[in-house]
């Protein structure tokens, strides 16, 4: 139990680390489109690598940013009914859902996303813009991290879920704060 | 000899009801169906049906996609050399351009630099010159283009950046609101019978003929390689040769519509002009210093740039007199 | 035939089984996306012909990666920053309890001022979660705090939020626009008079309500009423800096100055120079801001990824064809046929996403509509009355999700029974510019 507790705390905090880091990249893209504005007008220079670097900023903050806001639970749910299910029937939708909808949807799109950067890679893709951004790999390869992220954010969800069927303890379950890592029979 | 029954599954980059790209796309899959009598089961989606039109190409490497029906422009930041065989500024007219690919040497290059990549390309579908662009003033000299803002795409963009002009990147849907409101002086678009479906001659009353930027276009069939050799050499004949008719087709399915164009742009009270010979001039010098930095920094570029312009100095005295 | 009817019934009916239990929505739309693949790899082993196969998963990371890259999107995650700035600058608090003292005396008079935001917002955004998060995030806790009737807020704000995708700029108009070959520009400006006809609606409604139902709706009470002069002063104080920022968006697009897209942006450091002049804003506030946005952003671009996913897989079973088929059997006059395709695309926008719809019904409607007479504009602006209506009814609408996000506290159960009279509303503006369609030509014939 302690091991799962660590695999979870561990893959939560990285991804909070992660998405709180890429969020701050909001601050750049503003100051980029602003930038963009005042050199086109007081300057009458248009920087189209600057216009593409916004579509790379944004792109890299939501990329960092899936994973945790899975991790708080704040992807929306239809709770018309869910509200009224026990611990235990939320905890069994957690377990299914994660290991037969999310996971194959995540891990395929992952792998996908892993041979696009690479491909792109090995080509040194760029903008199809003469003058536009170079090394447009980087950003494809946000885009497999982001989503190998957010499966791993999807294990520490099974393995919180399980917790929960296991223990019968609420504050394993997704988006609560961790009991401190304990032996399981302390908790009723 | 009866070939096995091959499905070929083809996404076209733009709508199917689009004129010139689109409808040559149909146009494409229908003398393919008959042609091949039924042998080939070609099966046509528009425009971001399966695959965007700018990832076409990946999933045509892929293997996840058959084939696709799209443009070489849109793979410029993968392949630069390749724009080359879409379209050209100050580039070939329509027939001279065939004549590069078929007989000059350009359509080898093109498939050595596609095989690589486990790509096989067919040219599918031809275009002759594209307007040149809505502006909110006339255009009388350098002074109309430098310090200005327009829409203008790959290489021809470039140009317009080397004459002072400030160059912006708009999707298709975005340029109309930035030019009514003035963000852009004016925009490169496509043919009459394309354009008129935007609306321009609401919020830009000079429209420029013909279009320096590109007087002829090439799309392409690009065929998955694998895909391509367990065809059998009639169905590669058929694809072929339903091409070629293709461009016929095509480069003179729009003459009527985009004459009609022009007319309705009129009515609206849009002022028809050419650019001043002089400005002309410009961006032709502008085009070869682009074309020679292009070529230095990248080989393929540099050999297809070459071929291209060695066949137009050897064919030039006669293509002129027949333009 | 009939087995591509079935299949395309099953993936309906499983994605909505999974949107039941409560499962996320996003993670649900993908998850039965790819199920689906893979049972289409297994219907073809064993000679069943589908087009969907695994290969569609590579697909949906193609279609992944061509949102990440779509430049006009941007106005998401920038005006949900601006929406979270003004929220902890307490510029929004201010704005609105002025609103209140303004229109607190006229029943419903809060919510006619979301009207009036949402309107001005409308104008200045064209993508949909853009405009509902940022007009939740600032009206939602005004007028539960001002006594609000909890359904009748979150109605009236989801309902006007929506308005961004009719009033132009709009990409869902320039989508159509592509799609029908229609000019975008006549389609923009057929939108306007039906977009501020709507607004109108909304607007009667809520002073209908206020009247009838004065508890969900109230006034300001006798007692926080102040004199003219100290409002006029409380007006002036608490308006100016919204109003600065009002300016400097809908001013830097009309003036020519910023892209529509750009705009979002200006309003997003504008409302950090607001706060920052209010002395609300440290390195924390804004960290936390950046924080706010991003988890919103992520969220609403996990809607679209899942929804992507189950679009194109439900192609690869045929529902593209079973529903042009469903729409095309019917033998009707002209005028039945045009009501079968719009009530079609209503009912279509109960479980699909616009886009979707907008791919699927297009082709089909535009030999109808030129076979038949109708002036294709009108026709297109039918259906993008409709299509905004999709946000809106449940079980499935983007914007209903977009409000659950946000709006801490708030049950599906209440969206959706706020969302229903504003439904309605839809429908009798659906109806008006049907029966005049002077309501949408008038403006685009005056410009030809
Ligand atoms: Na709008
Ligand atoms: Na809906």
């Amino acid at each position: 139990m302690p091991v799962a507790v660590t695999v979870i705390r561990a893959v939560e905090r990285l991804a909070t680390v992660v998405g709180r880091l890429g969020s701050l990249l909001l601050i750049a893209l503003v100051g980029t489109i602003l930038v963009n504005i005042v050199l086109r007008y007081a300057f009458n220079l248009g920087l189209i690598e600057l216009e593409e670097l916004q579509w790379h900023l944004n792109a890299v903050v939501v990329m960092t940013a899936l994973a945790a806001t899975y991790g708080e639970d704040a992807h929306v749910r239809v709770d018309l009914f869910h509200d009224g299910f026990s611990q235990r029937s939320k905890a069994w939708i957690e377990v299914l859902g994660t290991a037969f909808l999310f996971l194959p949807f995540v891990v395929t799109l992952t792998l996908h996303a892993w041979s696009m950067a690479a491909y792109s890679w090995q080509l040194g893709e760029g903008s199809p813009m003469p003058s536009g951004l170079p090394a447009r790999y980087v950003v494809k390869f946000v885009m497999f991290a982001g989503f190998a992220l957010f499966g791993l954010q999807g294990v520490a969800v099974l393995i919180r879920s399980i917790l929960v069927l296991a223990t019968g303890d609420r504050r394993y379950a997704i988006g609560h704060a961790l009991p401190e890592t304990t032996p399981a029979g302390d908790h009723p | 000899a009866s070939a096995k029954t091959v499905k070929l599954e083809v996404q076209s980059a733009w709508p199917l009801t689009l004129p010139a790209s689109g409808r040559d796309a149909e146009h494409f899959a229908g003398v393919v169906k008959t042609a091949s009598e039924g042998s080939i089961d070609i099966k046509l989606y528009s425009a971001g049906k399966l695959v965007p039109a700018l990832q076409i190409f990946d999933a045509v490497q892929n293997g996840s996609l058959d084939a696709g029906y799209t443009s070489p422009l849109y793979v410029a930041g993968r392949f630069p050399a390749v724009q080359l065989f879409g379209g050209v500024p100050f580039g070939p007219g329509a027939v001279e351009y065939l004549g590069w690919l078929y007989n000059g040497g350009g359509l080898e290059i093109w498939r050595e630099i596609y095989a690589k990549q486990g790509v096989v390309p067919v040219p599918c579908g031809l275009m002759d010159a594209e307007a040149g662009g809505w502006y909110k003033s006339e255009i009388t000299g350098l002074d109309s283009i430098a310090g200005k803002k327009f829409r203008f795409a790959g290489l021809a963009g470039e140009v317009m950046k080397k004459l002072g002009a400030s160059v912006v990147l708009l999707g298709g849907g975005d340029i109309y609101p930035n030019l009514e409101r003035g963000v852009i002086d004016g925009t490169e678009f496509s043919m009459p019978a394309i354009d008129k479906a935007m609306g321009f001659e609401k919020v830009a009353k000079n429209y420029y003929l013909p279009g320096w930027h590109q007087p002829a276009a090439i799309n392409e069939l690009i065929i998955n390689k694998a895909k391509w050799d367990s065809m059998s050499e009639a169905q590669h004949a058929v694809i072929e040769t339903a091409c070629r008719e293709t461009m016929l087709w095509g480069v003179t399915s729009t003459e009527v519509e985009n004459a009609e164009a022009i007319e309705g742009f009129k009515a609206a009270g849009v002022t028809i002009r050419q650019f001043p010979p002089e400005l002309l001039e410009k961006f032709k010098a502008a085009t070869g210093e682009v074309m020679a930095e292009q070529s230095a920094k990248n080989a393929d570029f540099k050999r297809v740039w070459e071929s291209l312009s060695a066949y137009r100095a050897k064919a030039g005295a006669w293509a002129a007199v027949t333009k | 035939m009939t087995h591509e009817v079935l299949l395309v019934l099953l993936l309906f009916a499983s994605f909505l089984a999974v949107l039941f239990t409560g499962y996320p929505v996003a993670m649900a739309l993908g998850g039965v996306g790819i199920l689906f693949a893979g049972l289409g790899e297994v219907l073809n082993l064993m000679g069943v012909e589908v087009d969907a196969s695994l290969r569609f998963t590579s697909f949906v990371t193609n279609r992944v990666f061509d949102t990440l890259s779509n430049y006009s999107l941007i106005p998401m995650s920038m005006f949900v920053f601006m929406g979270f700035m003004l929220d902890r600058s307490g510029i929004a608090d201010r704005l609105l309890s002025a609103l209140r003292s303004a229109f607190g005396r006229v029943p419903g008079g809060l919510g006619l001022a979301v009207v009036a935001i949402g309107v001005v917002l409308a104008a200045s955004t064209g993508i949909i979660g853009a405009s509902v998060v940022l007009l939740a995030t600032i009206a939602i806790p005004a007028m539960n705090q001002a006594g609000y009737d909890k359904r009748f807020s979150l109605g009236t704000v989801g309902a006007t939020g929506c308005l961004g995708i009719l009033i132009p700029p709009s990409i869902m108009l320039v989508v159509m626009g592509d799609q029908l070959r229609l000019p975008v520009g006549d389609l923009f400006l057929a939108a306007i008079v039906p977009g501020f006809l709507l607004a109108g609606l909304y607007a009667i409604y809520i002073v209908g309500y206020a009247l009838v139902n004065p508890a969900g709706a109230p006034s300001i009470p006798a007692s926080e009423r102040v004199g003219a002069g100290t409002l006029a002063l409380e007006m002036a104080r608490s308006l100016v800096a919204p109003l600065v920022l009002i300016f400097a968006v809908l001013g830097s697009i009309f003036l020519g100055i910023a892209s529509p897209t750009e705009a979002s942006g200006v309003g997003a450091a504008g409302a950090s120079a607001l706060a920052f002049a209010a002395g609300r804003l440290d390195w924390k506030t804004l960290k936390e801001v950046c924080w706010a946005t991003a988890k919103t952003t992520a969220f609403l671009y996990a809607l679209i990824f899942g929804a992507s996913c189950f679009s194109v897989v439900l192609r690869g079973y045929g529902g593209d064809t079973v529903i042009a088929e469903a729409l095309t059997a019917l033998p009707l006059p002209p005028q039945g046929v045009l009501f079968v395709v719009v009530f079609v695309v209503f009912l279509l926008g109960f479980v699909l996403d616009w886009m979707e719809i907008v791919l699927i019904v297009a082709p089909l409607v535009m030999p109808i509509v030129v076979g038949l007479g109708f002036d294709p504009v009108w026709v297109a602006i039918l259906l993008a009355v409709c299509l905004q209506t999709s946000f809106l009814t449940p079980p499935v609408g983007a914007a209903l999700f977009y409000l659950k996000s946000v709006a801490v506290g708030s049950t599906v159960r209440d969206i959706y029974a706020g969302v229903v009279p504003f439904v309605l509303l839809q429908l009798l503006g659906l109806a008006l510019v049907w029966i005049f369609p002077d309501l949408a030509l008038w403006l685009p014939r005056g410009s030809r």
